[in-house]
């Protein structure tokens, strides 16, 4: 589930056609949207406009890049503009069941920086995505349940609640997916940060295109409605598989700014 | 299809985008001192810093970049040096800027580089470096990487011994006359430069480097009185200003030499939970020092720094690192200078509204001799490439101590920078 929302905000959402018409339980729903092939490796250019509560949106424009080592997964987003965070690099190395190990290159330091794992529930660079958000979460960590199935426009969805187990493991005390049948795609994700109220946050996936044989969203917003804040990614370019080199998901290469 | 191949309008490749890239900065400081503590002092200062730069990105492997650093009106070459990036090494020769260390803020091994002091410590660190031409040579693995410096020429830090608010004797000169100042710049060649390594690597989660520099200290020290002032008592403290009134009353002048000094270093970095921790040793042969009799003595020097910070949620930060300096081989006649020398540096910021405004604070506290800077400030970053800062920086303790000495330059300040 929360692999979407990573994937969103690196701009992959890559997702592969299962039979429609297997019956699956609600786990094995999540675990095939965990389990999705995505590509060997992925490199986008994104613009991410982010509108806060008095309605200023402020752009920005980075280059995302995934690849997969194994059980580790490294990526690496840089600050393209605008001019005052121009180069700005993030590389973060993900390794399942660990915290991840996360590096900042800031052009003005003119060195790299182990950054701490940011709290879960910390923003990611100003936007209304949190670093769980962009988390994969085990599928194990929560109990799932599916609530019914209905449309969300052309699409048929399984709409599955998940709880986690552990309170304490999630920011969020619970969310609610729309997963398009066959797809495995969430197209909106609804995340309450408090059982009975309403949603706390929106996430909804748009413009759904097959490119090199695996469906992307092309456009993610999610909205934060306790701050009244807006984050759109939309994607201005994406390829697969393309056999980035090993380095750029490297240490060094984070000095060596293009 | 509408217009076939061979018709002359055969659909062309889009050009490629021309492998340049032009950035700029722009930074307008405006600063008000908070009262007028001596007639000298100026009252309110304007400056402005430009910074361009051009990189030309011919293909994966070169990239050249050609920079020029306008500070108060003067034209200085900034970064211009070609980088070569191979699979394991990468070379990069010419005027650059080299940091080492981890600490935050105060760093004792990041010194390759000289610095602009011409305004004190008005422009952060990062703003304050000196590029200077140097070959730098870096072979890297998934492991360890190693790296080599170096600079051929000496190159000393930018600063004014009197004349302004933040020159090294004030506005003594105003008030005693012509100083007698005579520096001994190192002559430029190959026998005075640079030269050093660093070795870095990654146990678990824990990052260390192992540094060493063989240089010519980047600040100037002061040279032995030949006819030194009778009976200074041992443990005298002696201030700039009575340096100044013996040099003028015993036609002594005031000179200056750059040392040469070997360092050795030890960073460490790494990051438990949701904790940063960092920090830095060195190991200095020999640093000048001036006894009470103002003769020059040359010591060891070993200085540790250790700091944590903290993200919190909500767009809270928290950087505290405390530093101790250490001379060797202390002896009673050095008391200007205690032994022992322990300070504090704290930031704290705090984002709102998405990011377009945040407070923070900066601080920095010597503890043994009671002098302290204080920076509380704003950023507005409401407009797409354009920062506004405004602030107070507030300098205290007592006259004879580095910081303190500045206690009369207290300020408000707002800063605009433009990117371009």
């Amino acid at each position: 589930m929360k692999k979407l929302v990573l994937a969103a905000t690196f701009l992959l959402a890559p997702f592969v056609s299962a039979p429609a018409a297997e019956k699956l339980d609600a786990r094995a729903i999540v675990q095939r949207v965990n389990d999705r092939e995505d590509g060997n490796d992925s490199y986008a250019k994104v613009d991410m406009l982010i509108t806060d509560r008095s309605g200023i949106t402020q752009a920005r424009s980075m280059i995302s890049a995934v690849k997969d080592f194994g059980s580790l997964s490294k990526s690496y987003i840089r600050f393209t503009s605008p001019a005052s965070i121009d180069g700005t690099t993030f590389l973060s190395w993900q390794v399942k069941g660990k915290d991840d190990e996360q590096f900042l290159y800031l052009p003005e330091l003119g060195r790299d920086r182990r950054i701490a794992s940011s709290q879960k529930d910390g923003d990611f660079v100003n936007t209304d995505f949190t670093y769980e958000d962009m988390q994969e979460r085990n599928v194990d960590k929560d109990t799932h349940t599916l609530l019914r199935e209905e449309k969300v426009g052309t699409y048929d969805c399984w709409v599955i609640e998940s709880v986690p187990l552990d309170p304490k493991s999630s920011q969020y005390k619970r969310w609610v997916a729309w997963i398009p049948k066959g797809i495995y795609l969430p197209l909106r994700v609804e995340y309450y940060t408090r059982i009975l109220r309403q949603p706390t946050k929106i996430l909804t996936a748009r413009r759904l295109e097959k490119i090199s044989g695996i469906w992307t969203a092309k456009e993610v917003e999610m909205k934060n409605f306790e701050r009244n804040t807006v984050t759109v990614l939309r994607t201005v370019e994406i390829k697969y598989n393309k056999g980035l080199p090993d380095r750029m998901f490297t240490r060094a290469y984070l000095k060596q700014t293009r | 299809m509408v217009f076939a191949a061979g018709s002359g309008w055969a659909a062309k490749p889009a050009p490629k985008p021309l492998p340049v890239k032009l950035t700029a900065k722009m930074t307008n400081r405006f600063n008000w001192d908070t009262k007028k503590d001596n007639p000298y002092e100026d009252t309110s200062r304007t400056t402005t810093d430009i910074n361009a730069q051009l990189k030309y990105l011919p293909n994966p492997i070169v990239q050249v970049v050609a920079g020029e650093w306008m500070v108060d009106q003067k034209i200085r070459p900034y970064n211009i040096y070609m980088n070569l990036t191979y699979e394991h090494v990468n070379l990069r020769f010419g005027n650059q800027i080299v940091r080492w260390g981890k600490a935050d803020e105060i760093s004792p091994l990041d010194v390759v580089n000289p610095e602009d002091l011409s305004l004190g410590l008005n422009r952060p660190r990062a703003d304050r470096k000196i590029p200077v031409p140097m070959a730098n040579v870096e072979f890297l693995s998934d492991y360890i990487s190693l790296q080599g410096i170096y600079v051929p020429f000496s190159q000393t830090s930018i600063f004014h011994y009197s004349g302004d608010d933040w020159a090294y004797f004030g506005h003594l000169e105003k008030k005693y006359g012509p100083l007698n100042i005579i520096e001994e710049v190192p002559a430029q060649t190959p026998k005075n430069g640079a030269w050093g390594g660093r070795l870095s690597g990654t146990i678990g989660r824990l990052d260390l480097a192992l540094v060493y520099l063989n240089h010519q200290s980047n600040t100037p020290s002061l040279m032995s009185f030949p006819f030194p002032p009778p009976a200074a008592p041992p443990g005298h403290e002696s201030s700039l200003e009575d340096l100044v009134v013996f040099s003028n009353i015993s036609h002594q002048p005031l000179k200056f030499h750059y040392l040469r000094e070997e360092l050795y270093g030890l960073e460490f970095e790494t990051a438990i939970g949701s904790l940063g921790l960092r920090g830095d040793v060195s190991y200095v042969s020999s640093q000048s020092f001036v006894t009470s009799s103002l003769q020059e003595i040359r010591k060891p020097v070993v200085t540790g720094v250790v700091g944590v910070d903290y993200n919190g949620s909500g767009g809270s930060y928290i950087n505290v690192s405390f530093s101790q300096s250490q001379i060797k081989d202390y002896s009673i006649d050095l008391a200007p200078t205690r032994q022992k020398t322990s300070t504090l540096s704290s930031q704290f910021s705090l984002e709102l509204l998405s990011g377009n405004i945040k407070l923070g604070y900066l601080g920095f506290t010597n503890i043994t001799d009671k002098s302290f800077y204080q920076n509380p400030k704003v950023n507005i970053n409401y407009i797409p490439n354009v920062g506004i800062e405004c602030g107070l920086e507030v300098y205290g303790g007592s006259p004879s101590t580095q910081i303190g000495f500045f206690d009369p330059n207290d300020q408000a300040y707002l800063t605009l920078s433009f990117f371009f």
